[in-house]
């Protein structure tokens, strides 16, 4: 069985305490706050995945939709 | 060449021109880029968004990756813990990965940190998080820096601890792995867990009956309180814990007088909750735990009440236990609620008019196997006293709990005639006369 998991030289792991400094990260790119109470790494990805279940500001909605997929896609060449 | 969408989408996020995105892409791909960022001739704030970029994208990879997996065999789960420990070696991580009865993973948490060569590990921060993620099954993990991934006697034996505690609440501990720098070490493969790993058809009764329980019984309280329909709130509930939805409601409501029906109810339960915590008692003696029960359950005649206390020994919050539970559904409910309310300690009574008159020998034993395994979790039993009209008889006094549960203070016995003579006293001292003379009256009647 083979996981898509990335090369062990290449990947960037976040340490586990890393939920807030992901969001930060998110809130930086889109140069925005976004004031959310998530504490685990799936919400995190929910976020991603379903922005419109955490926020209704729309236009944030659509730029986290934006740069989601940007990452999906960053995958697709990263990591082929 | 990739597309202009996607060119364009890059600089937008790292702030890199696009034209210079382009002109960079004539002689190199992108897969040079994020592998060697620096290679770009751009700004320290424009590197900063592209290295940023790349660890969302990793992150985003590992996470979603794992998420829909089933682990079943042990080598599953050890390449996804690698994962995570790949830049933890300056100090032991345990880390714990909740399963569901599909051994599906829900998630996965850092219960505590450590020193260069241990890690220091309590079942109610393990089990909390199982509990909140309604995990059916477990997987324990640490680290040694050392990079060697033989257990110490401690690992084996906190591992057995947590073994037990998982089956008072029927979560299985599947394993515990302990990861070195090129080898692993598994207490499932070298035989010291037992535990069966096929997966399951049924869920967990425990979070089932209990959880079931709970969102009928808050979804009816919710409804009355701000009207919003019960099936909403039941279905709400089922997704998240009455305290998340209470906390942001806006993140499960659309309408906006719905979200403000509940931050009224949110605003109230906090100005409740500070103001019942500041005056709750502090509990030294029985007496203090006789009185908290007759106050606050004074219109109840036969009732199980457990009370959970902090480290100064004040009551946080008090829950009636469900009737017929058996002896193990009862241990499960109290340490289900003690670790929820991050307690340390609790006490049990029992305030029932027909009580015998005498403590018999089956009662003694149920509290004392009640004591030691909740002991197992680290949350200790101080006391359970038995209410029987006005007078209490604790166990703790009658020496049928170990001299280790105690009350922060020693106990005092005082009855119930020198009570009312230091409530009069007090009364006086206030100059207060109604209310000496509402006490006395009460003595008279009582005495």
């Amino acid at each position: 069985m083979k996981y898509d998991i990335p090369n062990p030289d290449q990947r960037d792991i976040l340490d586990d305490s890393s939920v807030k400094q992901t969001l930060d990260i998110i809130e930086n790119l889109l140069e925005q706050k976004l004031n959310l109470n998530i504490t685990t790494e799936s919400e995190v990805v929910e976020l991603l995945d379903y922005p419109e279940r955490f926020i209704k500001d729309k236009k944030a909605i659509e730029e986290i939709r934006n740069l989601k997929e940007l990452i999906i896609e960053m995958s697709d060449i990263y990591y082929a | 060449m990739p597309n202009e969408k996607f060119i364009e989408s890059l600089s937008k996020f790292t702030k890199i021109p696009k034209n210079k995105i382009q002109e960079y892409l004539t002689s190199n791909d992108l897969s040079n880029l994020f592998e060697h960022p620096e290679t770009m001739d751009i700004t320290q704030n424009q590197l900063k968004n592209l290295k940023n970029l790349l660890k969302l994208n990793s992150f985003y990879s590992r996470v979603s990756n794992y998420k829909e997996y089933k682990f079943e065999k042990t080598t599953d789960m050890v390449d996804y813990l690698d994962s995570h420990f790949y830049s933890k070696f300056d100090k032991e991580y345990f880390l714990t990965a909740f399963l569901d009865k599909e051994n599906k993973l829900l998630g996965i948490e850092t219960i505590s940190t450590g020193t260069v060569n241990a890690s220091i590990v309590h079942p109610r921060d393990v089990f909390k998080q199982a509990l909140i993620y309604k995990a059916d099954k477990i997987v324990l993990s640490h680290n040694h820096p050392s990079g060697e991934p033989a257990p110490s006697n401690e690992d084996l034996r906190i591992t057995e601890r947590l073994e037990n505690v998982g089956k008072l609440f029927n979560i299985t501990v599947l394993d515990h792995i302990i990861i070195g720098k090129n080898d692993y070490y598994s207490f499932k493969e070298k035989g010291h867990i037992v535990a069966d790993t096929t997966i399951e058809k049924t869920s967990n009764k425990f979070h089932k009956t209990l959880y079931e329980k709970d969102v009928e019984k808050f979804s009816s309280l919710l409804n009355k309180i701000t009207k919003i329909p019960k099936t909403e709130l039941k279905n709400i509930l089922r997704e998240t814990t009455v305290k998340n939805f209470i906390q942001s409601p806006e993140l499960h409501l659309n309408k906006e007088k719905d979200i403000n029906s509940v931050n009224m109810l949110k605003d109230i339960s906090l100005r409740y909750n500070n103001a019942s915590y500041l005056a709750s008692p502090k509990i030294r003696e029985p007496n203090d735990l006789q009185d908290y029960v007759n106050d606050k359950y004074k219109n109840m005649d036969k009732i199980d009440v457990v009370m959970f206390l902090d480290t100064k020994n004040k009551i946080i919050n008090s829950s009636i236990i469900p009737e017929n539970l058996s002896n193990d559904d009862k241990i499960a409910f109290i340490m289900k609620n003690a670790i929820l309310h991050d307690s340390n300690s609790y006490a049990l009574a029992t305030k029932d008019k027909s009580l015998p008159s005498s403590t018999n020998i089956d009662r003694i034993n149920e509290i004392q196997d009640i004591s030691s395994k909740s002991k197992l979790v680290g949350i200790n039993l101080i006391d359970k006293i038995d209410i029987k009209l006005y007078d209490g008889v604790s166990y703790k006094q009658m020496n049928f709990l170990e001299e280790k549960n105690h009350y922060k203070s020693p106990p005092k016995k005082m009855s119930m005639e020198d009570r009312f003579k230091n409530a009069i006293a007090e009364a006086d001292k206030r100059n207060n006369n109604q209310e000496k003379s509402k006490i006395t009256k009460n003595k008279d009647h009582q005495l």
